[in-house]
């Protein structure tokens, strides 16, 4: 956590945006993996600080194809804290204020629940912000 | 460049070589329009959206002990072993090329391949992946081949999707773990999951006839 950016309470009607790497993409159905949505600690942005296409942008491997848009309560709702956790600026990476955990052990049914959750808000293939 | 061969190839496959060979110079039309000039390090994903075609590489490996680029050891330059390299070959297996294909990308997967801190596909995972499949294949009247992912902590899932149902296989140090789910009437979802041991096959198997055969029930495993 950044040491000079407070960290703030996020409200259930917040929304979270999410990247959605390649591999878990699946391009004859068009469906994202339930593997995207894993990790004790899931990292997300909060839109508060950050768009679709910010959080795009942030990823510097070139393989992200989408970014998913998650409510907050909804993660909540599925046994998940929803802690913001700004990050300081390192060798690797910029400050991001808009840095957030979803935190909480993520069992299958969870993951696709997550999955079944969220909204694709970007795409790569189009480079811009779909709604 | 001193010391560098060219060829020129199809990058699918090779993406993954050149991570693991850690070539750190190059020229290329195509790589000089993604922003990379000699002496930098080739980070291969820049490249997406560039796979089915094909462009020229000049490499300098980076010590005398990486193999030099050789066209008639394409995949050998991945590093695989000979028994994986097996796994590939897809008239062998039964599966497609293009699964095979995917299977050798997942294979040449690093620690942090997500941008954070993803661990490689085990091998012994895919293989078991792939037996399962040739198993599946000849024991199942329907046959649909799945998508395959890695997952963040050095596993792999296979998926089937369709408008109504998915099916999720992954595989985990115990054995498979198996979570299906149904949009019901009002579109409201129906989540189910079972657990199985690597010797308990029929599960998966039968798991997967709820989807591919249409089974009006989730079996009761």
């Amino acid at each position: 956590m950044a040491d000079d950016l407070i960290p703030e309470e996020i409200g259930d009607s917040e929304t979270l945006l999410r990247r959605i790497h390649r591999h878990f993409f699946d391009p004859d159905s068009g469906r994202i993996s339930s593997g995207a949505f894993d990790g004790l600690e899931m990292s997300v942005n909060w839109d508060k600080y950050a768009n679709a296409a910010d959080t795009a942008a942030q990823d510097l491997t070139g393989n992200i194809l989408a970014v998913v848009a998650l409510s907050a309560g909804k993660c909540r709702h599925l046994e998940q804290e929803v802690q913001h956790d700004p990050t300081s600026e390192t060798a690797e990476a910029r400050a991001n204020q808009a840095h957030s955990l979803v935190r909480g052990k993520k069992s299958r049914p969870i993951k696709q629940k997550l999955r079944d959750a969220s909204t694709l808000v970007w795409q790569a293939e189009f480079g811009k912000t779909i709604c | 460049m001193s010391n560098a061969t060219s060829k020129d190839i199809p990058f699918g496959i090779e993406r993954g070589a050149f991570n693991f060979m850690g070539i750190q110079s190059f020229e290329s039309g195509l790589a000089a329009g993604q922003g990379f000039g000699l002496g930098q390090s080739l980070n291969c994903s820049r490249f997406r959206g560039r796979e089915e075609g094909n462009f020229r590489i000049e490499a300098r490996p980076m010590s005398a002990d990486f193999p030099l680029y050789n066209s008639e050891t394409s995949l050998s330059r991945l590093g695989l072993s000979a028994e994986l390299l097996f796994l590939y070959d897809s008239k062998r297996t039964g599966l497609s090329g293009r699964f095979s294909h995917r299977l050798v990308e997942l294979m040449t997967l690093q620690i942090g391949w997500d941008g954070e801190k993803a661990k490689s596909p085990k091998p012994e995972v895919l293989a078991r992946m792939v037996g399962f499949l040739m198993f599946l294949k000849r024991e199942t009247a329907v046959f649909l081949e799945p998508f395959l992912t890695p997952t963040v902590e050095g596993y792999a899932q296979l998926e089937w999707h369709d408008a109504q149902r998915d099916l999720d296989i992954e595989a985990t140090a115990q054995g498979w773990s198996i979570t299906g789910s149904e949009v019901r009437a009002g579109q409201s979802r129906d989540y189910f999951e079972a657990d199985a041991c690597s010797r308990e096959a029929y599960k998966i198997v039968e798991a997967y006839s709820w989807f591919a055969e249409r089974k009006l029930t989730w079996p009761m495993i």
